[in-house]
């Protein structure tokens, strides 16, 4: 940080400084005050006002024109936490005892989850220094496990896979809690290194909170976090237009805090745009929900962080600039997330290797031979991609062969382009163009026949799925349909149930509907769709 | 000879050159004719009595009057005659007899210019060989201020190079259609430029013809290869330099490249025309046939447009040709695919 505070431009005017704190302050009353007419009480609102005039009195005290404000970020959540417990005020004086302790001695008799205690204590005080990153995820990982072992001791029975009453929302909870902690760390670590040991005091503190909570004020505790669980998926699966209007306004911060006078974004930029293509992120991948939608999610997070420590470096992400990057990512990962739900994996794989490809490519055609691999890997991604695409629903062997006549034909005219000119002058690259296109345009033509368009709708109401099934082209009809119901880390069984073409309503029986059908010219059709029953109830 | 020495002796020269060019205007050729005439115009001048006598006497060598009428074929043999009688005559030094010569046929061959018919030829090429015989030590002198002026490390001066492009001078044209040309010393005038190396070109400067072919190759283009071609392999030849020998080069690659492509878009032609016969995917995708043969023919019909194209213009490049060829068969294909 010390580069960036070197560079920082004087800027005049008292409040000016302090835009970018007020700003997170005020995101911050947006995100906590409905809260406090929520739960409104008279002490609790005013213990609540009273805390959040000390985080603006420090806002404005700790605010300057060089250091980021999202380095303030795990102070701003502490503040949350303790507004939150200022509100509950009437259920810790009225719960607060060691009634519900008694858990302990369960939990050691069956010693099944107190060891992530010691395990989370020793990993707390592993000497990791260097990198600090990784310390600072080393201890989060101890202080979690610790937390972690003393809520499975409470809410299972002892097991970690055995829960009592709501045992593993309330786990799921914690553990998603303790990661938005941990990342609201590392975003502070990225913008001000030097914060590491401020944030290292705060998440002992909460740990301690979440301790004493747990052993004198579970019924608290399980509440919060049962609270809490309603709110995050309400805010995930809400309606599209609040995600809008979040994201709206968190990009429009964002462009407040742009740092137009050094052309760049900056860290509080960058930290605001990550959780505004955050928040649409969340809602696309429960609209497009699979199983493993975590993992899209994790990519997230990891490119993001990244994004936003090279931002604070004042360097571009994988060649781009980082406000094209972040929209970019987000591009990509909702359109993943909508592939993978229907079961594309194949062509996610396929474009993944693609876009490696290119990235290791970029900068590295100097020669001609180079520049022929480039230009005819590209021209075989469209087909690549509408192989993949054909494979998984309108499979057939003629199909691939019609693309990879298509493909070699135009590779012969990307071969012509490339002949070795004597003194090296090459066909101008909207030429090599035109044959990608024509091979784009006849890829979609070759996907565009056969096949069968599967409709599937979940009806919540009477727990049933309806399955609409229509053959594509005028000759074209249905020659044998089937479904499968499973779990959704399980493959389909061999127990297909048949189904007739047009519409069929069928009852729910799993999270994983998998429906196959196959045409009158053979082409074979497998959708997959997901229900994620925890998500809707 | 002293600086001061040499430089009275210039000033006394362009004393006289500007005299004697001031008596052909007001008396035509007449005037060298007539002693008394001719003295009372070069002393109204300013010009010395030494300097009188000395055009009396050059005017009066033998073979002077017949120089004007000289054929172009025979310029040198007809000089080399005349000088040596002059100096013979007149006792002057070969120089002397050179620069008086030149001076005096210059005034008079502008004179003489405006006399003539408009069909008649003009004795340019005697003219200029012998003023640039005559200019011998002043284009020295540009040859060596030349370099300077093309590379701004020094000046050129253009009132003398004008005055040498008046006298028909080809070296001087060419210095001086480089100079409009490129805009060193002068306000660019690329079509003056042209037109004095074309002159100079025409009057058999090699420089100047690769020069040219320099500058159209330079513009690219078909038309302008074609030109520069000519000028490369014609006059320039003698006077290509490396430059010019790599564009020389590179356009018969190119030539010999666009040859190679029109094979290639046969190869293509072929390879379409085999799908039409082994349709893929043909029990799915209907053949067409009838289509299939009719962007082959369409196919055919573009190779063929591309060969006329080569023969005209050879250098330009071909690449469209087999980008339009596999757009015409991803039409077929897209015909099958769809319908």
């Amino acid at each position: 940080m010390k580069d960036y505070q070197d560079e920082a431009p004087k800027r005049d005017g008292k409040l000016f400084p302090k835009k970018n704190g007020l700003l997170f302050f005020g995101l911050n009353l947006l995100l906590i005050g409905p809260q406090i007419f929520r739960k409104f009480s008279l002490w609790g609102a005013a213990g609540a006002a009273a805390l959040l005039l000390v985080l603006l009195v420090l806002t404005l005290k700790r605010a300057n024109d060089w250091e980021p404000a999202s380095r303030d970020l795990p102070l701003l959540a502490v503040f949350d936490l303790c507004v939150l417990l200022v509100l509950s005020h009437a259920e810790l004086r009225g719960q607060f005892g060691l009634q519900n302790a008694d858990f302990l001695l369960r939990g050691l008799r069956s010693l099944g989850s107190f060891w992530l205690i010691p395990a989370g204590a020793a990993l707390c005080l592993a000497r990791v220094e260097n990198p600090p990153l990784l310390r600072l995820w080393v201890k989060a990982l101890g202080r979690t496990a610790v937390g972690a072992g003393l809520l499975l001791m409470r809410w299972s029975s002892g097991s970690l896979l055995v829960f009592y009453g709501e045992g593993k929302r309330l786990l799921v909870m914690y553990l998603l809690c303790a990661l938005v902690w941990y990342l609201l760390c590392t975003v502070s670590f990225g913008v001000e290194p030097e914060g590491l040991q401020r944030d290292f005091w705060l998440s002992r503190l909460l740990l301690a909170v979440f301790l004493v909570l747990c052993l004198l004020e579970p019924v608290v505790l399980r509440e919060f976090l049962l609270r809490l669980a309603d709110w995050a998926r309400e805010a995930a699966a809400g309606v599209w237009w609040k995600t809008a209007l979040t994201a709206a306004v968190l990009a429009g911060s964002a462009a407040a805090v742009y740092e137009y006078d050094r052309n760049r974004m900056g860290p509080d930029a960058a930290v605001l745009g990550i959780l505004a293509s955050g928040a649409v992120l969340l809602r696309g991948l429960t609209e497009w929900y699979f199983a493993f939608n975590g993992g899209l999610l994790l990519v997230f997070l990891v490119g993001s962080l990244f994004c936003l420590f090279n931002e604070a470096e004042n360097r571009k992400t994988f060649g781009f600039a980082n406000l094209v990057f972040l929209p970019l990512q987000l591009g990509a990962l909702l359109a993943a997330a909508m592939l993978l739900k229907r079961g594309l994996w194949a062509m996610v794989l396929l474009l993944c290797v693609y876009g490696c490809l290119f990235f290791v490519l970029s900068g590295r055609r100097t020669t001609s031979k180079r520049w022929l691999f480039y230009w005819l890997t590209l021209l075989s991604c469209p087909p690549a991609a509408a192989a993949a695409y054909l494979w998984r629903m309108r499979f057939l062997p003629e199909t691939m062969k019609a693309l990879g006549a298509v493909y070699a034909v135009l590779a012969l005219g990307m071969v012509i382009l490339h002949w070795p000119h004597p003194d090296r002058r090459s066909a101008h690259p909207n030429d090599k163009r035109a044959l990608c296109v024509l091979m784009a345009l006849l890829s979609l033509a070759a996907s565009a026949r056969y096949g069968t368009a599967v409709q599937i709708s979940f009806q919540e109401a009477d727990y049933t799925a309806s399955i609409t099934l229509t053959a594509r082209g005028k000759e074209n009809a249905i020659r044998s349909a089937g479904y499968v119901w499973s779990g959704a880390l399980e493959e389909p069984g061999p127990a297909v149930r048949r189904l007739s073409a047009g519409e069929t309503v069928i009852p729910i029986e799993g999270e994983k509907l998998t429906v196959l059908v196959t045409d009158a010219f053979g082409a074979s059709t497998e959708v997959t769709d997901w229900y994620p029953g925890w998500m809707r109830k | 000879m002293s600086a001061e020495e040499a430089r009275a002796a210039k000033d006394r020269w362009a004393l006289l050159t500007a005299a004697i060019a001031s008596a052909a205007e007001t008396g035509g050729a007449e005037i060298f004719q007539d002693p008394v005439r001719l003295r009372e115009a070069l002393k109204g001048a300013g010009a010395a009595e030494a300097d009188f006598c000395r055009v009396c006497l050059m005017t009066q060598a033998a073979g002077f009057w017949e120089l004007l009428g000289t054929n172009r074929r025979t310029p040198q043999a007809d000089l080399d005659r005349y000088l040596q009688n002059a100096v013979r005559e007149t006792g002057f030094t070969r120089e002397m007899v050179l620069n008086l010569t030149g001076c005096i046929l210059s005034a008079l061959g502008g004179a003489v210019l405006w006399g003539q018919s408009s069909g008649e030829q003009a004795p340019w090429p005697v003219m200029g060989a012998l003023a640039a015989e005559a200019f011998a030590r002043p284009l020295q002198a540009l040859r060596s201020e030349i370099p300077g002026a093309f590379q701004n490390k020094g000046r050129l001066d253009v009132n003398r190079l004008e005055q040498l492009v008046n006298l028909g001078i080809p070296e001087a044209k060419y210095y001086m259609g480089l100079c409009l040309l490129k805009g060193v010393e002068l306000e660019k005038n690329e079509e003056r430029g042209l037109a004095l190396l074309e002159e100079a070109s025409e009057m058999g400067s090699a420089a100047a013809a690769a020069a040219l072919g320099d500058y159209y190759y330079a513009l690219g283009g078909s038309d302008h290869w074609s030109r520069a071609f000519r000028y490369y392999t014609g006059n320039g030849a003698a006077a290509l330099n490396k430059q010019g020998k790599n564009a020389v080069a590179a356009m018969l690659n190119q030539e010999r490249y666009n040859r190679r492509i029109l094979v290639l878009c046969g190869g293509l032609l072929a390879v379409c025309i085999a799908t039409v016969l082994w349709p893929p995917a043909a029990a799915l995708y209907g053949s067409k046939p009838v289509w299939g043969w009719l962007a082959a023919a369409v196919q055919a019909a573009l190779l063929a447009l591309g060969v006329v194209f080569h023969r005209r213009r050879p250098y330009d490049g071909l690449y469209e040709l087999p980008v339009a060829m596999s757009a015409v068969w991803a039409c077929y294909m897209a015909l099958r695919f769809l319908t």
